[in-house]
């Protein structure tokens, strides 16, 4: 929650030198380390910005690190009198199913594993380590450590999911409870919680819609679904996926969001649903989404609401009271659990009584007697969407933190959340160079999308550069989706979690960056200069012959040569025992 | 085609950039002349107190790039022309010795012609007048020397005349069809001129330095195609905008600093590609024997390319779609030309709005006239005859402006306002709001 910090004393009064243009050199002087005396911290100064350097190990590739022969874990030898009882279990195995050959795995001491991945976990930035509102639409907030010794508890973590019911009734319970407050904070009558991810969930909703129109007959003739173009793009993706052609609504260059005539003009008798975020990536809040809604309505199709961005209105509005069918929340956004990067992290869908034959089957059932079991027995149900049902670590951590705030938490939560982003929203606008687009004069909900297009056309510098520059006092931002919609973009979502000295020192850090582009724009067109890396060459991700997602790969489109050029002594012997495979 | 990748930078040879920079660009924007084209605007601008300009914006350009040079590598060899028209921006800097600078003989000294009415300069420096005509001559001059990359400061008339001078034409005015930028050398604008429509200027001087200096030192340097524009200055100046499409320049495509979240935007190509898709299957599901009227730009080439038809880049083609394949009608056709075409048959026109501009009729493509309009819709609504076609990047840099009509028949532009679908993919559309220009 928001403290009643001051603001940090030496906001701005540029102490900082100018940091070197080259990489690998240190881009804060001795001279600056007394810059602060005249502040409480006589002893130990502390200037702003601080004086952050990232570690930087260089670490190659694990595969790079390998060593033949070398083990983590020394079996020991199978006792004569096991051996005798099992024989050798794998003479059982049809041909075509075992190995000629062993995996290349890296061979490596439990040390050099360990230290290794420390490593990595030093060049990393995260929500626990940075001030993290750069991350917008991510929802960056404090996930609780209490809930970590919950779900490391041998109580859940020795669960199995192929336990008879009788025995997991707690965890069924939970599951059970979570989805019925869910159900309250956005209106619908039932809800699943098996999608792992955000995307994933867009996407059983998707299917459900399909399933639905399937079921009336009208699944070839809806083919198209309506989206717009500040919503997700996974909205876009999992329709195409799906096999629906897209259309997207531009905004309206006042408002922000697209006005009903353009939604008009693109519903028809075709429309299978509108997939809308609201609040928009803008953090605009589309006011009549309630008549987007009929209108999708009164042409046959569904409407399904993306509330990946709803931080900013828990207890405030529901997606049922606007009118929409289906909804889901990321629960490692809005909820508290970790992001997983990548996965596992968790989605929840709900749906209205009618979607609900629909849902991804097992659902969590409450019999009469109140015990707990999943049902797979559903015929219209679209199938499961991931094995078991959900990610049972978060979805402990969403209910513990559900159960922490209560209703009048949970809307505290979200008045906090959008209290500190339009109070940063008005200390951004304060730099000289940034802008809010659409809506001029109007409060933003819980994020907002930045333009930096004044200060990039006064000094040439972009957008991701200096959300690059960011690093260099420990921290970072992320632009938009493509394409740029709004000009070299920025979005901020300050969460709840940060307090206003957080803010402050956030603001102060783009107002320093945005000041280095006007006087000593090479400072941010080399940075970073204290981060772990420079810079990557984003041109590998265009080109199919070089790119490589795994090991393997990369020395197949690389050769054997090069991994020797990139490497160490050991990457040599790795890459040529590899080569052989 | 875009994205063709040059000769890519070699650790050898240094790369060889051209510099022109028309002195008198600019003159006439504070001075609210809209612009120094014309016969004695220059100088009308001089007795205004309008100081020249240009010169000073090439060099911040030139500061930029010296900068942004890699240390690693050779500099660049830089072909100026003389005195105001380039040489004194690069005084100006007074470039370290490893630049080597060749100063090009006075353009005036070759074989001379007459003075091009549309963008003729006056006298403003001390060395004499220049025209446009030096401009065109310095940039054939330039491409036969074999630059990398020929920067050139100026406005909207400074690019076409560029551009002619390219196409080592002095005939490449107004009516110039020939353009197909991706056989000329690629180029680089550095903004100095009032009106910059055309889509080959980087968004400041120092941003064309630092771009210059970042494409020249990249192993692929990959180009785009980029739209030349100029505003007639004369109907500007009476407060008309009336862009026309002259032609296309390649250009260095920026290669941006990779997002951590978003992946990377596809190559324009690929938008092109699935817009090529979508408007062929449309075609296969129309009548056979329907005739389509293709509009300028480069993304409807790419339904011409994929169709297996040759295209006017900048003029309008019809083709017949029948089951065995494509056949081109007229190529590069006039108003007339297209309505023998259509032979009084319904027809699709597939057009796209001009980058930046958002221009769909009137600007470009006024071959696709009133008449042909009507008679391609043959007594149906014309806008029902539309297939708008655009990538989602040339959508987003509308920045929600909405697409213009001005086709010189207010009811037809009426007719035509109001929201249209785009195609911008295979199975990607969008709702974009026309209004009348």
């Amino acid at each position: 929650m928001t403290a009643a910090d001051e603001a940090p004393a030496t906001v701005g009064g540029s102490a900082a030198s100018v940091p070197s243009a080259r990489p690998h050199v240190s881009h804060r002087g001795p001279a600056e380390a007394v810059a602060g005396t005249s502040s409480p911290h006589a002893i130990a100064p502390k200037p702003f910005p601080r004086r952050f350097h990232q570690a930087s190990w260089d670490e190659p590739v694990i595969f790079e690190l390998s060593t033949p022969g070398a083990r983590g874990v020394l079996l020991p030898p199978i006792e004569p009198g096991i051996r005798e009882a099992v024989g050798n279990p794998a003479a059982d195995l049809p041909a075509g199913v075992g190995r000629a050959r062993p995996p290349q795995l890296p061979e490596l001491a439990q040390l050099h594993v360990l230290r290794h991945y420390d490593r990595l976990s030093q060049e990393n930035l995260g929500v626990d380590l940075n001030i993290d509102v750069g991350q917008g639409t991510c929802t960056m907030k404090y996930s609780p450590k209490v809930n970590e010794g919950l779900v490391r508890s041998h109580k859940l973590a020795e669960l199995h999911p192929l336990q008879d019911e009788s025995t997991v009734q707690g965890i069924l319970e939970l599951m059970w409870r979570l989805e019925r407050f869910l159900a309250e904070i956005s209106g619908m009558d039932r809800v699943t919680l098996q999608p792992a991810a955000g995307s994933q969930a867009i996407w059983t909703n998707v299917a459900m819609i399909r399933a639905y129109h399937a079921s009336r007959g009208e699944a070839a003739a809806r083919d198209e679904v309506v989206t717009t173009i500040f919503s997700h793009p996974s909205n876009a993706a999992a329709a195409k996926v799906a096999g629906y052609r897209v259309i997207t609504l531009y905004p309206d260059p006042e408002t922000g969001h697209p006005s009903l005539d353009a939604l008009r003009a693109a519903v028809a008798e075709r429309t299978a649903a509108l997939l809308v975020t609201n609040p928009e990536d803008t953090g605009i809040f589309n006011p009549e989404v309630d008549a987007f809604v009929r209108v999708v309505h009164e042409a046959g199709g569904l409407a399904a609401y993306d509330q990946a961005n709803a931080n900013g209105i828990l207890g405030i509005t529901r997606a049922r009271d606007a009118g929409f069918d289906l909804c889901h929340f990321n629960l490692h956004k809005t909820f508290s659990t970790p992001h997983g990067s990548g996965g596992p992290a968790a989605g929840a869908c709900g749906v209205t009584g009618e979607l609900g034959p629909f849902l991804p089957a097992p659902t969590v059932e409450r019999a009469a007697d109140g015990t707990f079991a999943l049902d797979h027995d559903r015929p219209q149900s679209i199938g499961s969407v991931r094995p078991w049902y959900g990610v049972a670590p978060n979805l402990v951590r969403a209910y513990a933190w559900i159960r922490s705030l209560g209703p009048d938490g949970l809307r505290a939560v979200s008045e906090t959340a959008v209290l500190n982003n339009n109070y940063l929203l008005a200390k951004v606008l304060e730099i000289d160079g940034a802008s809010a687009p659409y809506a001029a004069g109007k409060r933003r909900i819980e994020q907002v999308r930045y333009s930096w297009e004044t200060l990039a056309e006064a000094t040439g510098v972009h957008s991701e550069e200096l959300g690059v520059r960011m690093a260099d006092f420990g921290t970072h931002y992320w632009t938009s989706h493509h394409p740029f919609v709004v000009p070299e973009p920025m979005t901020l979502e300050p969460t709840e979690s940060y307090s206003k000295a957080d803010l402050d020192e956030f603001a102060a850090m783009l107002r320093e960056v945005a000041r280095e582009a006007r006087e000593t724009p090479e400072t941010v067109h080399s940075a970073p200069h204290a981060s772990t890396i420079h810079r990557i060459d984003p041109s590998w991700f265009d080109d199919p012959e070089r790119w490589a997602v795994t090991w393997r790969a990369y020395l197949r489109k690389h050769g054997e040569r090069r991994a020797a050029e990139a490497g160490r002594a050991a990457a040599g012997v790795s890459a040529s025992h590899a080569a052989d495979a | 085609m875009p994205d063709r990748p040059g000769r890519g930078a070699s650790r050898h040879r240094p790369p060889r950039v051209g510099l022109i920079v028309n002195p008198i660009a600019g003159l006439g924007g504070r001075v609210g002349l809209k612009g120094s084209d014309g016969e004695g605007m220059a100088a009308r601008a001089i007795e205004l107190g309008a100081e020249p300009k240009a010169n000073h914006r090439a060099a911040a350009a030139l500061r930029a790039l010296v900068s942004a040079w890699p240390s690693g590598l050779p500099a660049p060899e830089l072909l100026v022309a003389p005195r105001s028209m380039g040489e004194d921006a690069v005084r100006e800097v007074g470039l370290a010795p490893d630049f080597s600078v060749d100063v090009l003989p006075d353009p005036a000294d070759g074989p001379t012609t007459a003075g091009d009415p549309t963008t003729a300069g006056d006298p403003t420096t001390a060395d004499g007048p220049t025209t446009a005509d030096d401009t065109k001559r310095l940039a054939t001059r330039l491409a036969g020397l074999r630059v990398d990359l020929l920067l050139f400061a100026g406005g909207d008339g400074t690019a076409r005349d560029v551009h002619a001078g390219l196409l080592g034409t002095h005939a490449g005015g107004a009516t110039g069809r020939a353009a197909n930028g991706g056989d000329l050398p690629p180029v680089l604008g550095i903004p100095a001129g009032v009106k910059i429509q055309s889509a080959v200027y980087a968004t400041s001087p120092a941003a064309a330095g630092r771009l210059a200096a970042e494409w020249l030192a990249s192993a692929s340097r990959k180009t785009e195609e980029r739209e030349v524009l100029d505003l007639d200055e004369a109907a500007y100046r009476r407060g008309e905008v009336r862009p026309a499409l002259h032609g296309y320049l390649r250009v260095p495509a920026e290669r941006r600093v990779q997002d951590r979240k978003a992946p990377t935007p596809p190559d324009e190509s690929v938008a092109f590609a699935g817009i090529a898709e979508a408007i062929v299957e449309q075609m296969g599901r129309a009548a056979d024997g329907m005739r389509w009227i293709l509009g300028p730009g480069t993304t409807v080439r790419a339904v011409a390319d994929r169709l297996g038809v040759p295209k006017a880049l900048v003029g309008v083609d019809v083709v017949e779609w029948r089951e065995d394949g494509a056949r081109l009608v007229a190529q590069d056709g006039g108003e007339q030309a297209i309505l023998r075409a259509l032979d009084g048959r319904s027809a699709r026109i597939v057009v796209t709005p001009i980058g930046g501009q958002g221009f769909l009729f009137g600007r470009g493509n006024q071959p696709i006239s009133p008449a042909v309009l009507r008679a391609a819709a043959c007594g149906r609504a014309p806008r029902d005859t539309l297939i708008v076609v655009a990538t989602p990047g040339k959508l987003a840099a509308l920045g929600g402006r909405p697409l213009l009509v001005d086709t010189g028949d207010d009811r037809l532009d009426a007719e035509l306002a109001g929201h249209v679908t785009v195609v911008t993919g295979h199975r990607d559309r969008a709702v974009i709001r026309v209004a009348v220009a």
